[in-house]
């Protein structure tokens, strides 16, 4: 989680920008004026669909074909009720998604596993429900037909919560949605959906193509087949183990040389003759290289668009076919070539980060005291004596250890090496107020108040950040008590659920880090500087 | 009669802020008992049923002949930060019951077959009996039907255990003792949790014997009570005042008759800025709470008085207390001296909203309240000289919870248990009322349909937490006179406290198709269709 309050900033800036935009809201152009009721459109609508043919099971076994920003790939997707497994080919760059009773995982390019609280953006990407003028929170209006074959009326749609307004197009003959439009930034997306096929009572769309107007973003979904009611069995939905093939196995415990550069820990990436400095971030959940490091490696982009007409860079996926980590040899290891370096100081340049897929195959150790980085296999690692377990879970490779905190446990707090100051977010502090105690002379407590008048502090406004004393701080045997630390009124997620910190490396300095992915631990032992800076209790 | 380890409106208030929608509050990750388990450490017993029961009536005893039906007790009540007193007066089947908390005085009573109850701002409701779960329980035991029986006995306490479980009541365990019959000790599952009553310090009074001391608790500290009885006296003259339904008195005063209050209305949200000590302070209208609440961060600023704490669950737990808000003013409505909740409670409506409480019952029933969800306008009226709009659907209501529960019906079910919310951005079936009506509670295409096409959504906030759902199309729905072929409900699940023994929720996309008058004071909402419901259904 590299400058994690940089990027808050940035949604915060986001969010702040967005205003309606009446051309961008303007209905389309060249309609014609009707007099056909809502309620009929929305009844010739509702016939179209169809529904389930009874007693069927809800269940769909469907193949996809696609191409995204230019890259063709393909889906195959089952799913019983919320239950699903899908797996997503791009090339040689394959993943998997699932979910079962609401517990979701994904396995990433390099064969990793991990649970999963995000949404899974991709494996229903071709699925779409149109149903937005149908649903009663809405406002719907018809603003026309249009004038050329097939003729459709054009429905215009408000929803709550949306700046904008979306315009859908029902076919005057059929009642099939037949195209869609959206505002996205300062463009108008338009979405077509046709070949509409009814399998066993349902009516579905198998081809549909998304558009913003440039060209090269285009996408384009076809269902290849689609089995409704096919048993599934339900451990087909489980989580299954990490196949991880790119890193290879290590027989026996070494070193990997390392730097620590004030909170980074940097190791060289030897790859095709050239020394790469990245560092390694127990919080980044993918692993990155900078683009112009990966084009001057010729690192292989898959068909993917890398750069926009405008000169705008895209991000992708890349694979490096063959490199090492000090005993570590990595071969075909995805990652994301995106803008990153920087200089650390005048000898380091840092081009990439190693993340979880890299710490996800075998044990280490992170040694603040002697500066070291150790790697174990993972079938001989045992912790150490004196090291404590640190409860903790996997969100898409980012690890969230539980801590205490004031009187609480805050169990959403992500173990950052990376980071060097640990911070406490708003929706935290709001729920364990008396657990803090303002450093601020009470200027804060009464401006973090939501008050509605013009003198309290409101959504939108740059993000705050001061110094609270909290009552306990507990890492692991650990308890660090009435210690200041940094705190902040903006709340932040991961996953769509909260976190409730980030424990950095001014606290976990003090301890020996055993990373052991592959059985799902880490492990903390208090270092010389824990001795050296804190007294046992009497 | 002193029942103040059943569940009672206190209690119930707390799941009543329940309906409002948005606020971004934790879950207590914590495994709870939910109290349904049988109690640890039964043993098997030779014993019968009635043998037990007839012990327990022996250990009661019997009022010395001669002596009028009357009693009159004094309890004294400590827990929670709070300490206060209890008067019970009973008379034949009448009775009456005024507790003091702090500076708060709340009664609750039957007169002629009539329950009622008085809140701490005063406002008085007579109850219409809707809520089925406590008194079958009673029943079955009382008739010692199918559903009663003896499970064992315990050694700590030394007792015989029975079980009380009939299928539309609370789930009770009770514990006698097995030298004396007396209860000892009721285990209840409310809400999710187990709720432990013990019973210690017998004495006999006139004949009957009764515990004087009973601690409750429901796993959490803070919620821990200890009544102790302190005076006890049979056939005593009652005063027929004392078994008086007290006069309602109303914190609302209106400026004149008809009064227009300024809100916003975001996404059908009617936000009401108040001022509170020269402050603004959006509330969100709330028919669905049956109270203020206001947030602990406002409270704090603006130094008001914080009495008792308590741990609360509605959506999830958070920690409560309560305030006296000197004076509340809105568009020509001013509240005084205001009892209200104080939570954690902050949700941003749009980005200049922030919202930091909930207007509910208090202030709709010191007036008509007036809601125009198409020209987004609230006007409050005096009751006394209210008449409803010609053509009005007129909609009968009872105020038990201190909330509108209403009819509604699903396709050939109908529930008396649901909630005209105006604080729900949706309506909702509340999973109780789905299993018992299997065939009704069905969903017609749209909901799987969604499920199928995005399986992620499965979760809403409310005041503590965020519950369970699932998108739910059922039909016809049936609101007052008016009928719906489909309607798209959120289906929650695995949500007890939030659903007790409610059918659902009525929110915001069925309102916002009506002009709505909310009439407690003559125990009616009136319903003039708009032009959205004409556009639609019309």
């Amino acid at each position: 989680m590299r400058r994690p309050l940089f990027a808050l900033g940035l949604a915060i800036v986001l969010l702040g920008a967005a205003k309606p935009d009446p051309k961008l809201d303007a209905d389309p152009a060249g309609l014609a004026p009707v007099t056909v009721r809502l309620a009929d459109v929305l009844a010739k609508h509702e016939r179209a669909l169809g529904s389930r043919a009874a007693g069927l099971a809800d269940t769909a076994i469907e193949e996809w074909a696609f191409v995204l920003a230019g890259q063709a790939g393909t889906e195959h997707l089952e799913r019983a009720g919320a239950n699903y497994r899908s797996r997503l080919v791009r090339g040689p760059l394959i993943e998997e998604f699932g979910q079962l009773d609401g517990k979701r995982w994904h396995r990433d390019f390099n064969g990793i596993t991990s649970p999963m609280t995000d949404i899974d953006v991709f494996s229903f990407y071709g699925s779409r429900i149109l149903e937005d003028a149908a649903d009663p929170k809405n406002d719907v209006t018809v603003v026309g037909e249009t004038t050329t074959a097939p003729k459709a009326y054009v429905l215009r749609i408000a929803q709550p919560g949306e700046r904008h307004p979306e315009w859908l197009y029902f076919d005057e003959a059929t009642g099939d949605v037949v195209r869609s439009e959206r505002v996205y930034g300062k463009r108008r997306a338009v979405t077509t959906y046709d070949d509409y096929r009814t399998t066993l009572g349902t009516r579905r769309a198998w081809h549909v193509h998304d558009s913003d107007g440039r060209v090269e973003l285009d996408a384009d979904w076809h269902r290849t087949s689609l089995a409704l009611g096919k048993p599934i069995a339900a451990a087909r939905f489980a989580q299954p183990a990490s196949q991880a093939t790119v890193v290879e196995g290590l027989v026996q415990p070494a070193n990997i040389p390392a730097k620590f550069v004030y909170s980074d820990v940097i190791v060289r990436l030897n790859v095709r003759g050239r020394g790469l400095d990245f560092i390694v971030d127990s919080s980044a959940r993918d692993s990155i290289i900078d683009r112009n490091v990966a084009s001057d490696l010729g690192l292989p982009t898959y068909g993917q668009l890398t750069q926009l007409a405008d000169g705008t860079k895209y991000a992708y996926d890349t694979t490096i076919d063959d490199a090492t980590v000090g005993p570590i040899r990595l071969q075909n290891f995805a990652l994301r070539a995106q803008t990153y370096n920087y200089e650390t100081d005048r000898d380091i340049k840092v081009v990439g980060v190693l993340g979880f897929d890299f710490l996800a195959a075998n044990a280490f150790k992170l040694d603040w005291v002697n500066g070291t980085l150790d790697v174990v296999p993972a079938k001989t690692f045992a912790p150490p004596d004196g090291a404590d377990l640190a409860p903790m879970q996997l969100d898409d490779g980012v690890p969230l250890i539980a801590m205490g905190i004031g009187s609480a446990v805050a169990s959403r707090v992500v173990l950052d090496t990376d980071n060097f100051s640990t911070i406490i977010f708003g929706t935290y502090i709001d729920k364990h107020p008396d657990d803090f105690v303002d450093q601020s002379h009470g200027r804060r407590a009464t401006r973090v108040a939501p008050f509605a008048d013009d003198r309290s502090s409101a959504f939108g406004q740059p993000l705050e950040v001061w110094v609270d004393k909290v009552s306990h701080l507990q890492l692991t045997l650990a308890d660090y008590r009435e210690l200041p630390v940094w705190v902040t009124n903006f709340p932040y997620s991961e996953g769509g659920d909260d976190i409730d910190a980030i424990v950095g490396r001014d606290y976990l300095e003090y301890f020996d880090i055993y990373f052991d992915y592959p059985d799902g631990r880490i492990y903390l032992k208090p270092n010389a500087y824990f001795f050296k800076t804190f007294k046992r209790n009497p | 009669m002193h029942t103040s380890s059943r569940p009672s409106n206190a209690t119930r208030s707390a799941l009543i802020a329940a309906a409002c929608a948005a606020l971004l509050l934790g879950v207590d990750g914590t495994v709870k008992d939910d109290g349904s388990s049988a109690p640890a450490g039964i043993a098997p017993t030779k014993t019968t049923l009635s043998t037990v029961l007839a012990l327990h009536r022996k250990s009661i005893g019997r009022l010395a002949t001669g002596l009028a039906k009357t009693s009159t007790e004094q309890w004294t009540i400590r827990g929670g930060a709070l300490d206060g007193t209890e008067t019970d007066v009973t008379s034949g089947n009448n009775e009456r019951d005024d507790q003091t908390v702090g500076p708060f005085h709340s009664a609750t009573g039957t007169l002629a077959g009539k329950s009622w109850h008085q809140n701490e701002n005063g406002e008085v409701v007579i109850e219409h009996g809707l809520h089925s779960l406590d008194t079958s329980t009673e029943r079955s035991l009382a008739t010692v039907d199918r559903y009663v029986t003896l499970l064992g006995t315990t050694t700590s306490p030394d007792a015989y255990v029975v079980r009380v479980a009939p299928p539309d009541g609370r789930l009770e365990y009770l514990f006698y003792d097995r030298s004396g019959g007396q209860l000892v000790r009721r285990e209840s599952a409310i809400r999710g949790r187990r709720h432990v009553a013990t019973f210690t310090d017998f004495h006999t009074t006139s004949g009957r014997t009764q515990a004087w001391h009973e601690h409750t608790s429901d796993g959490r500290p803070e919620n821990d009570r200890d009544y102790t009885l302190t005076t006890l006296a049979y056939g005593t003259p009652i005063d027929p005042k004392a078994l008086a339904i007290p006069t309602a008195t109303s914190p609302v005063t209106l400026a004149s008759a008809h009064v227009q209050i300024p809100i916003k209305l975001i996404d059908d949200r009617v936000i009401v800025p108040i001022t509170i000590s020269g402050r603004t302070v959006d509330f969100q209208l709330d028919s669905g709470s049956s109270g203020i609440l206001i947030d602990s961060l406002i409270v704090h600023a603006l130094k008001l008085p914080v009495y008792g704490n308590a741990v609360a669950d509605t959506a999830g737990s958070y920690d409560s207390g309560r305030t006296i808000i000197p004076q509340m003013t809105f568009g020509g409505v001013t509240m005084k001296n205001v009892e209200a909740d104080v939570a954690p409670f902050t949700f941003w409506s749009d980005d200049k909203t922030p919202v930091a409480g909930l207007l509910g019952f208090d202030f709709i029933d010191g007036a008509v309240v007036h809601i125009d969800y198409q020209h987004s306008t609230l006007e409050a009226f005096d009751p006394a000289s209210f008449t409803p709009p010609a053509g009005a659907t007129s909609l009968p209501i009872a105020l038990d919870d201190d909330v509108p529960l209403v009819n509604a019906g699903i396709a050939k079910a109908i529930g008396h248990l649901f909630i005209v919310d105006t604080g729900a951005d949706r309506s909702t079936i509340f999973s109780p009322f789905a299993a018992a009506h299997p065939d009704d509670v069905t969903d017609l295409g749209l909901g799987d349909e969604m499920v199928a096409s995005y399986p992620f959504v499965t979760d809403f906030n409310g005041v503590g937490g965020t519950v369970r759902y699932r998108p739910l199309q059922v039909g016809p729905f049936t609101f007052a006179s008016y009928v719906f072929p489909k309607w798209l409900f959120n289906g929650t699940h695995d949500a007890p406290a939030f659903e007790d023994d409610f059918d659902g929720l009525v929110g915001q996309d069925v309102l916002r198709n009506f002009d709505v008058y909310l009439d407690y004071a003559h125990e009616k909402i009136w319903l003039v269709p708009n032009d959205r419901y004409r556009a639609r259904w019309g």
